[in-house]
């Protein structure tokens, strides 16, 4: 197989695309979608601030890579969750990348701050690794930004992420959650807004560009992923995929063309200053203070 | 040629096309790489027997939030 470009050999095939591309004109293709995706959503300018929040996996490193070789001003924050060797190898992953690119990496350790992993607060509160990962990182990355004075916030969620979320939200008519599965969120008070510049690109693409890039990535799964819902979404994408070439990218732009339908039933909500943290909330007292400071919120008496 | 995905190691004395040994694994085009030393291998590529070959599979999980 050829390069459609200069006819040498190709390093990989694009089907949704059908186009086969060498090493160099793969890697120029990739940055030209991520060039694209900043540009149609009028993601960040050369002159702001991005922090990229970064876990050592393909997606967030090759997206900070990309950022960077732009010439964008970028600066990375890796969250420790505390989830014993699988946070130990991430954290090596991310700081020898920041090493290696000469970035700024701000490490926050849940074990540091807190006393204990994510584990431990699971077991307080009864809810599941998945949905207290996903509420620490918002948390921190929403904290670091607006204390930083970043102007963004940018995460390495890919076209996969998102149309994975996109039929797991519409099979359960999630609509308000629906209407915030954009390429960018604007800034609201204390919130930074929130760019994912990756939205044109597949899992297989951004693993592709890490490897043919030389970075160094974590390859392993986080253990309490394995049975997440998303994977099987993800499967079911990728099935459909392999015979129809292109059905996650048009699904995702029709959603983005058909985002009206949805936005009728969108719920407005006030955010007030939480009482503890002084971050947006939805009630007095946020979630993640109510879980990481429960004694405070107690004392409160607000739970 | 030697073929190593997670935990498991096929072998075969016969040149195969990368095709042909992701049908044999079970597994689908969009969701692996196939690395050969420093280079990628498309579908279309032929594995020798002397080579050894890494799949890496590229499917995350995560919470939706990250």
């Amino acid at each position: 197989m050829k390069c459609r470009k200069c006819g040498e050999k190709a390093a990989i095939k694009l089907y949704q695309h059908n186009l086969p591309l060498c090493r160099e004109h793969f890697c120029e293709f990739i940055e030209e979608r991520v060039k694209k995706a900043i540009h149609d959503f009028a993601m960040f300018e050369k002159e702001e601030k991005i922090l990229v929040v970064i876990s050592g996996g393909k997606d967030s490193l090759a997206l900070s890579y990309i950022l960077n070789k732009l010439g964008y001003d970028v600066s990375l924050l890796y969250i420790d969750l505390g989830i014993d060797e699988y946070s130990d190898n991430s954290r090596v992953f991310c700081e020898e990348f920041a090493r290696k690119f000469a970035l700024s990496l701000k490490i926050i350790s849940l074990k540091e701050e807190w006393g204990k992993g994510i584990r431990g607060f699971c077991r307080q509160t009864y809810k599941s690794v998945c949905s207290l990962c996903g509420m620490v990182k918002r948390y921190y990355f929403n904290k670091v930004a607006y204390e930083e004075e970043f102007d963004v916030v940018a995460t390495g969620h890919n076209l996969d992420d998102m149309v994975s979320a996109l039929l797991s939200n519409i099979l359960g008519w999630r609509t308000s959650y629906l209407v915030k599965q954009l390429p960018l969120l604007p800034e609201e008070g204390k919130l930074k807004k929130k760019a994912k510049p990756l939205i044109y690109l597949t899992e297989r693409e951004t693993a592709a560009y890490a490897f043919l890039s030389g970075i160094s990535f974590l390859r392993e799964e986080c253990p309490y992923s394995r049975d997440a819902s998303f994977l099987r979404m993800k499967h079911l994408l990728n099935e459909i995929e392999m015979s129809s070439p292109g059905t996650k990218f048009s699904f995702y732009r029709g959603f983005l063309e058909n985002l009206h339908l949805f936005r009728k039933n969108e719920d407005k909500v006030e955010l007030k200053d939480c009482l503890l943290c002084g971050f947006p909330s939805l009630f007095e007292i946020c979630s993640f203070c109510k879980t990481f400071r429960k004694e405070e919120a107690k004392n409160a008496g607000k739970i | 040629m030697q073929v190593k995905f997670d935990n498991q190691v096929k072998e075969w004395q016969k040149r195969k096309r990368v095709k042909d040994i992701l049908e044999a694994f079970g597994l689908n085009r969009e969701e692996v790489i196939v690395v050969r030393d420093d280079t990628l291998l498309t579908e279309n590529d032929w594995v020798e027997v002397d080579d050894k070959v890494e799949i890496w599979r590229v499917v995350s999980g995560g919470a939706p939030g990250d």
